[in-house]
């Protein structure tokens, strides 16, 4: 008869537990859900969001890391698409490769500018073995750096290559939206520099924002769909099977 | 024998009620707390780039005809660069812009490069010799 008790309390612990859970860990909702959108068609390849990022971010400038980066693509356009050559140019530190005329070898050229995704199923957030990288309530993707130990399997897991190790703090860094100029309202550094409005930053949930307004009457696209990691950078005019 | 097992049964529920004491409370609080204080950390980072809002306090005239003009999508600092110390002394000195070093920055976006689409020059057919601000004024 006891016994029966015993599972009987059991049982039913185990079964109010999630409940309890769920009652005392009930979380604020916030409004807020950001999302990035990136304008192929117009981007000139000035680098100003390469410069700018790295000096508001402390990222080292003349090393060929960054939290955003620009690719030029330069593409002989063949069929079949296997026979197609591509030549891939990045900017990633303060000298620009575009402005040279030798870098660019065939006749269709376009530039991708590129940061992190801030996927919502984000593998560099699965692969991190001591709960550094996580979520906010907002959707942004960061690295706790004081719990980071640099083992770089995030590095690894980003299909996008937007994470890497920070040399001079032995830890792992990449975008963060500028979350410290977000959170007072001001645009990511990145944003702010453009000169010709590629690059656009706002509140899904703000029906007044400028990219709920984008995304709501052009075409978007992501990067590897493949991946299902659901990015919130949004790009428009991309030809998709022509970037890596 | 009867004693025997209500002491193991006790003690079972003792291990199972610490273990999920330890899921339910100890673990997940302290894994939030460290990404709160890292939500602060990353918060409290020092603004290179003081935004267009701040700039449009005190330069008003500039930035309308900053805004009717053929450069209406560039922000200020996209040129000026970096406002953080001039907000703060509100001297010239830092925002500056001298006439030899139009020539470098305004070609960082109007040279004539492959996959440039906007207005651009080629440097060595275009005025050669003049600053481009002698000609053209960067604000419209």
């Amino acid at each position: 008869m006891k016994r029966r008790d015993f599972i009987k309390l059991i049982a039913t612990l185990t079964i109010s537990a999630p409940i309890v859970k769920a009652l005392t860990t009930q979380e604020q909702e916030t409004d807020k859900s950001y999302a990035f959108v990136v304008d192929v068609n117009k981007c000139i390849g000035c680098g100003n969001c390469v410069i700018a990022c790295k000096v508001e971010n402390d990222v080292p400038m003349d090393l060929p890391i960054a939290r955003t980066w620009v690719e030029g693509y330069s593409i002989d356009e063949n069929v079949p698409l296997s026979k197609t050559k591509v030549q891939k140019i990045v900017m990633n530190t303060a000298k620009n490769p575009f402005l040279d005329k030798k870098n660019w070898r065939y006749s269709k050229n376009f530039l991708v500018p590129k940061l992190c995704n801030h996927c919502a199923n984000a593998p560099c957030v699965n692969v991190c073995p001591v709960y550094a990288r996580f979520h906010t309530k907002e959707g942004v993707v960061l690295v706790d750096k004081n719990t980071c130990i640099g083992c770089k399997y995030c590095i690894v897991a980003c299909p996008y290559g937007a994470t890497f190790l920070n040399p001079e703090e032995k830890v792992t860094d990449k975008c963060t939206f500028c979350f410290h100029r977000i959170t007072k309202g001001l645009k990511p550094a990145c944003v702010e520099v453009c000169p010709t409005g590629a690059r656009s930053f706002g509140d899904l949930n703000d029906k007044e924002s400028i990219v709920y307004k984008i995304l709501k009457e052009k075409e978007f696209s992501v990067l590897k769909p493949e991946e299902g990691t659901l990015p919130r950078v949004f790009y428009l005019g991309l030809e998709e099977y022509l970037v890596e | 024998m009867k004693k025997a097992v209500i002491f193991g049964l006790a003690f079972a529920a003792i291990v199972y009620i610490a273990l999920l004491s330890y899921v339910l409370i100890i673990s997940m609080p302290s894994k939030e707390e460290s990404k709160e204080k890292w939500i602060e950390t990353e918060k409290e980072k020092e603004i290179s780039f003081a935004g267009m809002d701040v700039c449009r306090e005190c330069h008003f005239e500039t930035y309308k005809v900053l805004m009717s003009g053929n450069h209406s999508t560039v922000s200020c600092e996209a040129c000026h660069w970096v406002g953080k110390e001039h907000v703060i002394k509100k001297d010239a000195e830092s925002v500056k812009i001298k006439r030899n070093e139009s020539w470098d920055l305004c070609l960082k976006c109007h040279l004539k490069t492959p996959a440039n689409k906007i207005k651009t020059i080629i440097p060595s057919e275009h005025a050669k010799g003049l600053y481009c601000v002698v000609c053209h004024e960067p604000h419209k």
